[in-house]
């Protein structure tokens, strides 16, 4: 295959972005304005962001897109948007991209579970990630990652969704928690479980992220390489939050961090970057320590 | 007894297809309406609870069980006698101004709604205001704000101070989501933290009056 996560993963390790809620909150965006509208009403603000981790020495940026599938849009009044959103989320991570570095289009949860444990229909969810893939691809993003799933079922309706798109790669990541009997999804599926399926799915790249600080990663990355011999994706939370002083910050610094990464790196991962509580400084920290 | 475990394992396993007729059966054997939803129904729920807790159950667990309560609570709600109530209270819950995400707070109201409180969700980035108004329209008991982002956690004390400001005396303020804990709640002055969607529903129970 020649299309463009291949290319990347020639230099191992890639280097993606951090956080982009929280930049996006420093900006000054209003609290209760959807993240995603902020593609439409403020583009310069979010190529701002992409630039920053350009600069840190990101490989790759991912779209401000998370949410912006029509179930979550729906809930804000947004449905109307899908495409112009997603469009315009990758326009704007193109315009910043320098040549040479890539874009990843972001594809996050509906928030909403399945029938018959929830209310949502299968037909509704590929309909809602077929549209989001089908605007993020038309709008020139190098692969599409789809984050932070927290149920194995949705995690396949969005890749086969996403790979329906036929053009380019698809990163599958999800979010586990650990515990006394190893790592686990919020629905109870375990590692081995996920990346298996994901793997037989058809995903390009599988990765873990958010929820887990970098030293549980390390185990998870352990794990992991073993299940798979396609790419993996990390992206670790900067520890866990911690309420110091009436302020809340993620416990960790961008050297301890780094320090970190390399041994996710050492243990068998191609692409690592942040999660919530990063942020650029964390993202040239990694860069300096793994290049 | 045989009958009353029956309703206790149903919930236990989220039976929701045969609760109806445990309880029934529970009801028929002579057992009053009351002390089938207490030492059964919330006592498997309680059990629920300890197992999430302890990793042994998921999400899917944990809502079949609800959904199994609640299919029971309301079957049972006809079957009272004279000033029996099986309500366990009411409920304004959201997550609070700036914040968007919803799966913890989704989970929390179903939880609620499986332990027989009636639930007004306000939904997701709720200004604080909503809250008190939607808490005096509907003479609620608990007002729960959920809050996953650390930068919206001071919106969760705005709500506490109008609440304050307003001059409720009954009704109680339960917190939860991923940043927030015990210091932060009593920082905040909250009456309850839930570490998790059970332990917040047994929290708020322990907060409230004991009903007849």
């Amino acid at each position: 295959m020649n299309s463009p996560i291949f290319g990347v993963i020639e230099k191992i390790p890639v280097i993606l972005d951090g956080a982009m809620g929280t930049l996006l909150m420093n900006a000054g965006i209003a609290p209760g304005e959807a993240p995603e509208r902020v593609n439409i009403d403020h583009p310069e603000i979010v190529e701002h962001i992409h630039r920053e981790y350009f600069n840190a020495g990101a490989h790759v940026v991912i779209t401000n897109t998370f949410g912006a599938n029509a179930v979550k849009l729906k809930s804000k009044g947004l449905v109307d948007q899908v495409h112009a959103i997603n469009a315009a989320g990758a326009g704007i991570a193109l315009k910043a991209c320098p040549p040479g570095k890539w874009v990843a289009g972001d594809m996050g949860p509906t928030g909403r579970f399945l029938k018959p444990l929830g209310d949502l229909t299968r037909e509704a969810m590929e309909a809602a990630y077929e549209a989001q893939a089908r605007a993020l691809v038309e709008g020139g993003v190098h692969f599409l990652f789809i984050e932070t799933m927290y149920a194995l079922e949705e995690a396949v309706v969005a890749l086969h969704s996403a790979k329906a798109q036929g053009s380019v790669p698809v990163v599958a990541s999800m979010t586990f928690s650990k515990n006394k009997d190893g790592f686990f999804t919020m629905m109870g599926e375990s590692l081995e479980e996920a990346v298996t399926k994901l793997d037989h799915a058809g995903a390009d790249g599988l990765g873990a992220n958010c929820t887990l600080g970098t030293q549980d990663m390390i185990l998870l990355v352990e794990k992991m390489r073993k299940l798979t011999s396609k790419p993996i994706l990390i992206q670790p939370n900067a520890g866990k939050p911690v309420l110091k002083d009436g302020i809340t910050r993620y416990e960790q610094t961008p050297e301890e961090f780094a320090a970190d990464a390399k041994a996710i790196r050492a243990a068998g991962v191609e692409m690592i970057g942040g999660c919530c509580g990063t942020d650029p400084s964390f993202i040239r920290e990694l860069a300096r320590v793994l290049e | 007894m045989g009958n009353l475990e029956n309703v206790y394992e149903a919930v236990l396993n989220g039976s929701v297809d045969t609760i109806v007729q445990k309880v029934h059966e529970a009801l028929d054997a002579g057992s009053p309406a009351q002390e089938i939803l207490n030492q059964r129904m919330i006592a498997a729920m309680d059990e629920v609870g300890r197992r999430f807790g302890e990793g042994e159950y998921f999400i899917p667990q944990v809502l079949w069980s609800a959904k199994a309560m609640q299919a029971g609570m309301e079957f049972l709600k006809d079957r009272l006698a004279p000033g029996e109530q099986v309500g366990s209270g009411k409920v304004v819950i959201g997550t609070v101004e700036g914040d968007i995400h919803d799966i913890g707070k989704n989970l929390v109201a179903m939880m609620f709604e499986g332990a027989g409180f009636t639930v007004f969700d306000l939904g997701v980035d709720v200004p604080p205001e909503r809250f008190v108004e939607k808490a005096k329209e509907t003479d609620a008991d608990v007002i729960a704000l959920s809050a996953l982002l650390t930068t919206t956690m001071p919106a969760m004390k705005s709500v506490i101070d109008r609440v304050k400001a307003s001059g409720m005396e009954k009704v109680k303020v339960i917190i939860g989501g991923a940043p927030v804990d015990d210091v932060f709640r009593k920082d905040i002055g909250a009456d309850a933290f839930g570490v998790d969607a059970p332990d917040g529903v047994k929290k708020v129970r322990t907060l409230l009056p004991p009903r007849a």
